[in-house]
């Protein structure tokens, strides 16, 4: 059982702040989820838009401070099976820009997405001698399908990616945080100190480099129970006093 | 369709082979229905060459038009994803599901593995029925649907009764009531 999924009432170490992120990311994402499934139906795409961009920042700031700061100074070790997790979690931050890349490029290309995204997908499938053939007819194949299914469909179609895309985004991020908080997290506290672990928290938590730096930690604080957002002020405190 | 509603009572009312059960028997049903729709479309073509047309499948008000071939890929894509989408499922079913427990990880993977399903089933379905559409209006010599459900059952070694009455332990009441009709009409081996 993932330790963001539960209710958090102690840090036991500064990296610990992580359950709470995740905990804050995740109801974003489930939040994001509930919006793309209500666009389905006609709901309302800004608000879906919003919810997604806030999503992709938070977890590609997230995922390069921790490739830079948190896994970037560590050793690596075996588990049984074989694996490295600290190979595995870049790869699992890889996985989910790319995701994430290919989920705002399916909000930009507006309405018509799903017929692109068929098309392509209907090109790939194909054996060589047909695919050359289908890749000049790509946009015949658009064209057919909306004359088949009709505008009006083409955009309930769309609608249904898009939920399926982010569903398929959350999933990923979850995966990615059960495994995180299993095989990163007791590497981190076994070898760094509890110095270094705040600095680490320092820069997941507060931007340097922007203008508003509080932007991660307010969202984080935002989403949070009470018990939760008091955790994360007195780790704040923690990190004041470090700095001074 | 199996609901991802139903997975929530996996422990407490029903177990996740009961979720396994129904997946294969959606399986089974989507299997007859691929079969049938793919007759019926080859026939479609048929039926046009008959009447010495051109070979285009489309031509709607659109004046947007493609050919067989294109047509033939894009149903039979249509129905392939739809079999890999659920052969990923019974992956995580049969390798994520370890004695009868579903921990939120495999829930999650299950969730979404019946909703890309349910999204890919129905791009098939809309597809078909906005192909059989146009051909209607298109095609004068368009042929007659009880053809090939008359087909369907009789290809089946029941004559159809499973899949018939699996429909209508899964369709809406005026959907029961023509399934019913076609159950009636059909002569008795």
């Amino acid at each position: 059982m993932p330790q963001f999924t539960d209710e958090v009432t102690v840090l036991e170490s500064p990296i610990d702040v992580m359950y709470l992120m995740h905990k804050a990311f995740m109801i974003h994402s489930e939040r994001t989820e509930a919006l793309a499934d209500k666009a389905q139906s006609g709901g309302d795409i800004q608000a879906l838009t919003e919810a997604l961009d806030g999503w992709l920042a938070q977890l590609l700031y997230h995922a390069r401070i921790e490739d830079e700061f948190m896994t970037g100074p560590l050793k690596d070790t075996l588990l049984q099976d074989g694996r490295a997790p600290l190979k595995e979690n870049e790869k699992e931050h890889d996985e989910l820009r790319l995701q994430g890349g290919a989920l705002a490029d399916y909000v930009k290309q507006g309405d018509s997405a799903s017929l692109k995204s068929e098309a392509a997908s209907l090109a790939l499938a194909m054996e060589d001698k047909d695919h050359a053939e289908l890749m000049g007819k790509v946009e015949e194949v658009e064209k057919a399908i909306a004359a088949a299914i009709g505008e009006e469909q083409v955009l309930a179609r769309t609608r249904r990616h898009l939920y399926q895309s982010v569903m398929s985004f959350r999933v990923t991020e979850f995966d990615h945080f059960e495994n995180e908080e299993a095989f990163v997290l007791p590497l981190v506290k076994d070898q760094m100190s509890d110095a270094e672990e705040l600095e680490c928290v320092r820069k997941l938590l507060f931007d340097d480099e922007s203008s508003d730096p509080r932007w991660i930690i307010d969202f984080v604080a935002g989403e949070l129970e009470d018990n939760e957002r008091e955790l994360l002020t007195e780790l704040e405190k923690q990190i004041q006093n470090q700095s001074k | 369709m199996v609901s991802t509603e139903s997975l929530n009572d996996v422990g407490r009312t029903k177990s996740i082979n009961s979720f396994e059960v129904e997946m294969r028997n959606w399986v089974t049903a989507f299997f007859l229905y691929g079969d049938s729709a793919s007759a019926h479309f080859e026939r479609c073509f048929v039926e046009h060459d008959e009447q010495n047309t051109t070979a285009e499948f489309i031509n709607g008000p659109s004046h947007s038009s493609f050919d067989y071939s294109v047509t033939k890929n894009l149903l039979d894509h249509s129905f392939s994803s739809t079999m890999n989408l659920t052969q990923k499922l019974f992956d995580v079913l049969q390798h994520g599901v370890q004695k009868s427990v579903l921990i939120p990880r495999v829930k999650n993977h299950l969730i979404l593995g019946t909703t890309k399903i349910r999204s890919r089933l129905l791009d098939h379905h809309e597809l078909i029925v906005g192909l059989t559409r146009h051909n209607q209006q298109n095609l004068t010599a368009y042929h007659q649907n009880h053809i090939c459900i008359t087909d369907l059952m009789d290809g089946e070694a029941d004559g159809g009764e499973w899949v018939i009455n699996w429909l209508k332990d899964n369709a809406t009441e005026t959907d029961q009531d023509m399934l019913n009709e076609i159950q009636i009409a059909k002569p008795r081996n």
